[in-house]
């Protein structure tokens, strides 16, 4: 007796059968590694994916190219299909057929690649936090929009559209290329004819609760009568981490007299397609590990001679998503309830992507807007210029009539006219060709150690990016010190140590 | 219990008391009333009392389809609109289906 030969990729079956017949065993290989696109809701929408209760089942395919997706959508004749696509076809033209043909499509998996794709590939929107930003009609409706700058261009925006089906990415392991076998062998189109029961189907599991928007979602959470006592979601949220120069009183909250704060902000989180897979390499981690590396510079400077104003250095969690963690520090500080408040803030210095400088160039990003009625950000990039003397680093401004990058900056900006430079290593659009994905990883900034070093001596080995990550948290490092006051002499001292900045690769193992 | 060993007084009672549970909002009861006793109203030859069985039986058939009527009208609308109609839809369910509208 023949049964139809499946292969189960499940989330939740914590199968140990030590020594057992099962038939289970014998129907469903269940598949490891594996990571789902979850749902998310916006106040308005929502977006990701949705898998039945029970779980999708649907006749395995692998795509060959684009042609083959009639196969799938109406020539094939056991639907649903499973659609199993190589990484170079997770493209937005492919997965927005699959989306319009629904009804014949169970799920898709991607096959994630071992080593980055040569392709560029961004699931990102081309303009990040559109309406979140600074540049509303409100403000400028020249700059709204991304009229002037489309800072991702290379975004297909697939992570903001919403699938009926499940969506998983498979590690290209032995498993996968079981599945690749079992679809030659049984599934194949021979000589034109349709292929034959028994078929290799595949089982896809990722139910999501939550629903329609934000507002309906934690209405449902907090009703009380429900028989469920789980909740059918959870909001994003998570902590920003702050620290000064100097103590801060704060247990009194609101403005505070004497204080005039130097702001240095990065950001700490990214996001992929799939759920928590968010390595960030190059779009929040350089960044921020940078900041960390020039706060351990000035740990000297600041004690022993410490400058007029004081560093708040502030790491934002949440940016990706309409800037959670900056709008809230801006919200507590208009409230008084944050330490110091926004009169306080003498200048805000940001560190964005700064991993892949192209002739050891920096970029100085400002608003034009705050340009237009006077020279407000000046003294800052003198200091910034100052500060790049003598290192490996060149700064230069973008163009007069660029607006300011998507940065944690731009949530300061909305609440009052603050100087501020964000600092990046592109002129324009993002140079980060993974930006927001699961290859924005240590491959991608080159990060590799020679072959023959062991664990001991990898840890100790300082790669080039280690290298020119340095160079900027120095330089970051000395800026701060003279916005903040600090004297010119004692520059020379303040350096970053390469040491510190090798613990980004700390960051990347993951 | 077997209606042919009661005497017809007591049918009659019976009868009676189920069609007016039935007012209470228990239209089961009246559904029950025209089932047991609609062979003793309108198939067994006549008697006395027969005549009131056969107005209570009828009268509980008439409230059972009013309430049939309603109920499936209600329930219609209310699946229908139900994710329509959102905060009024939510605090009017027991359980809401995750995972959908």
């Amino acid at each position: 007796m023949l049964f139809p030969c499946a292969v189960c990729l499940s989330v939740v079956f914590p199968f140990t059968g030590v020594g057992c017949n099962s038939v289970e065993k014998k129907i469903y290989v269940h598949l490891n590694y594996t990571v789902p696109c979850v749902r998310l809701l916006n106040a308005t929408h929502q977006i990701g994916c949705q898998s039945s209760l029970s779980g999708n089942v649907g006749v395995l395919h692998v795509l060959e190219s684009e042609d083959n997706l009639d196969w799938v959508l109406s020539k094939g004749p056991n639907p649903p299909y499973l659609v199993i696509l190589e990484a170079a076809l997770f493209t937005r033209s492919i997965m927005m057929k699959l989306k319009n043909g629904s009804n014949r499509v169970a799920g898709v998996a991607v096959v994630a690649p071992n080593t980055n794709p040569t392709e560029p590939f961004s699931p990102y929107t081309t303009c990040p936090n559109e309406n979140t930003g600074v540049y509303t009609e409100k403000y400028d409706p020249a700059y709204a929009h991304c009229n002037v700058t489309v800072w991702n261009p290379l975004g297909n925006g697939l992570a903001y559209e919403e699938f009926d089906f499940p969506i998983f990415s498979l590690k290209d392991d032995n498993d996968t290329q079981v599945i690749r076998q079992c679809f030659l062998d049984h599934n194949q189109v021979v000589n034109g004819s349709a292929p034959q029961y028994p078929l290799c189907a595949m089982q896809l599991y990722s139910h999501m609760s939550a629903v329609t928007d934000t507002a309906t979602c934690m209405r449902r959470n907090d009703i009380n009568f429900s028989i469920s006592p789980e909740g059918v979601c959870d909001p994003l949220g998570d902590s920003n981490v702050w620290a000064s120069s100097r103590p801060i009183n704060t247990t009194q909250k609101g403005h505070k007299n004497s204080e005039n704060v130097i702001i240095a902000a990065a950001r700490l989180d990214s996001r992929s397609f799939f759920f928590d897979i968010a390595p960030g390499a190059q779009s929040s981690v350089t960044g921020f590990v940078s900041l960390l590396a020039a706060a351990h510079a000035l740990r000297n400077a600041t004690q022993e001679a410490p400058p007029n104003r004081t560093i708040l250095y502030t790491f934002f969690q949440g940016e990706t998503f309409d800037y959670i963690g900056s709008s809230r520090m801006v919200y507590d500080m208009e409230n008084n309830q944050f330490a110091v408040d926004l009169d306080n803030v003498h200048s805000v210095l940001e560190v964005g992507q700064v991993g892949l400088r192209s002739d050891s160039q920096l970029w100085l990003h400002s608003d034009p807007v705050s340009r237009r009625n006077s020279s407000v950000n000046d003294e800052l990039i003198e200091n910034l210029q100052v500060a790049s003397k003598d290192l490996n680093v060149t700064v230069n401004q973008p163009q007069a009539s660029q607006p300011l990058p998507p940065s944690s900056f731009q949530r300061f900006l909305r609440a009052r006219p603050i100087p501020g430079i964000v600092i990046e290593d592109h002129q324009s659009v993002f140079t980060n060709r993974y930006y927001e994905s699961m290859y924005d990883n240590a491959e991608y900034l080159n990060i590799s150690y020679p072959s023959n070093l062991t664990a001991d001596e990898q840890l100790e080995h300082i790669t080039e990016t280690a290298t020119a990550l340095t160079e900027v948290a120095t330089m970051v490092a000395r800026a701060l010190y003279i916005q903040a006051g600090g004297e010119e002499s004692r520059l020379p001292s303040i350096t970053a140590e390469a040491r510190l900045v090798r613990l980004m690769d700390v960051f990347k193992q993951k | 219990m077997n209606l042919e060993r009661l005497p017809n007084e007591e049918k009659l009672s019976l009868c009676r008391k189920y069609y007016l549970g039935g007012f209470a909002f228990l239209p089961f009861l009246w559904l029950v009333n025209v089932v047991w006793f609609f062979r003793e109203a309108f198939v067994k030859p006549a008697y006395t009392e027969q005549l009131q069985i056969k107005t209570y039986v009828k009268r509980s058939a008439f409230g059972l389809l009013l309430w049939v009527a309603v109920l499936t009208t209600w329930i219609t609308i209310f699946q229908h609109f139900r994710a329509e109609w959102g905060e009024v839809g939510d605090y009017l369910s027991f359980t809401i289906p995750l995972g959908i509208p």
